[in-house]
């Protein structure tokens, strides 16, 4: 499959790149303007501390590893942001990530590790700034 | 950091893997979770999929191919049970969906990398 796909492995890489970063993005705007949903269970009453700035580091560094400016950056922030909230929302409730609904958060603190580590590849700010050969 | 990639995408490869694979065992036997197992051809036809597939990533063997089938499996999941809901994947709760789709399509793409057995056995193949 990597043989007649794998032509196209760095184009859709920046695919999941942009569609993970505007994801996680909405997260946030969901937290702070209760956009496009509100919150599940916080309708009322001020946002606490921690997730107002849960919320902006969602909001920031998705659209930073969206359009891929400071992407390793961004990716690195959220991917421990991440575990931060699997361990203290998800990890308490159950063991399994299908029941304790943290298998989201999983996915992303992997996946954003990932962009850490491998930078933001083509279609980027970063890219189009240094012009260097994508890592991938 | 870029030294660590490769390790970082084997470390997501197998995770995304056995996470998927969760889902298909859910469906089957209802473990784990609360539900009890599913009993419409489609969700076992998905679910075992999920396992199989599923299992293929997380080891590495084929992993491009099972990754392609379960791409285009979660695109027939977000489609048939999310999509109609709403446009907002955090409305329709199709976001795994989603990821998983585009995860999985990049997985098909890019290979199964280090640590897996098709790195052990197709050696040529791999990058």
């Amino acid at each position: 499959m990597e043989r007649f796909l794998g032509r196209f492995a760095p184009h859709l890489y920046a695919i999941l790149r942009i569609i993970a970063g505007l994801l996680f993005a909405m997260h946030g705007t969901q937290k702070i303007f209760k956009w496009p949903i509100p919150p599940p269970g916080g309708g009322g009453g001020p946002l606490p501390p921690l997730m107002v700035a849960a919320g902006w580091i969602e909001i920031i560094a998705g659209l930073l590893i969206a359009i891929g400016l400071f992407a390793s950056l961004a990716a690195f922030i959220t991917s421990g942001e991440m575990a931060v909230a699997y361990f203290m929302a998800h990890a308490p409730q159950s063991f399994w990530p299908l029941v304790n609904q943290g298998e989201l958060a999983v996915l992303y603190c992997f996946l954003f590790l990932y962009i850490a580590a491998a930078g933001a590849g083509i279609w980027s700010i970063d890219h189009a700034r240094k012009r260097t050969r994508p890592a991938l | 950091m870029s030294r660590w990639s490769e390790a970082a995408f084997a470390l997501l490869r197998f995770m995304a893997g056995v996470l998927f694979v969760c889902h298909g065992t859910a469906k089957l036997w209802g473990f784990p979770g609360t539900r009890p197992p599913a009993t419409a051809a489609l969700s076992i036809t998905a679910g075992w999929i999920e396992v199989i597939c599923g299992t293929l990533i997380a080891i590495g063997l084929v992993g491009s191919i099972a990754a392609f089938v379960s791409s285009g499996m979660m695109a027939v999941a977000y489609w048939l049970r999310h999509g109609p809901d709403s446009l907002f994947p955090l409305e329709n709760r199709g976001e795994l969906a989603v990821l998983y789709c585009f995860l999985f399509l990049w997985v098909a793409a890019h290979g199964s990398g280090r640590w897996s057995l098709d790195s052990l056995f197709f050696r040529r193949h791999v990058r």
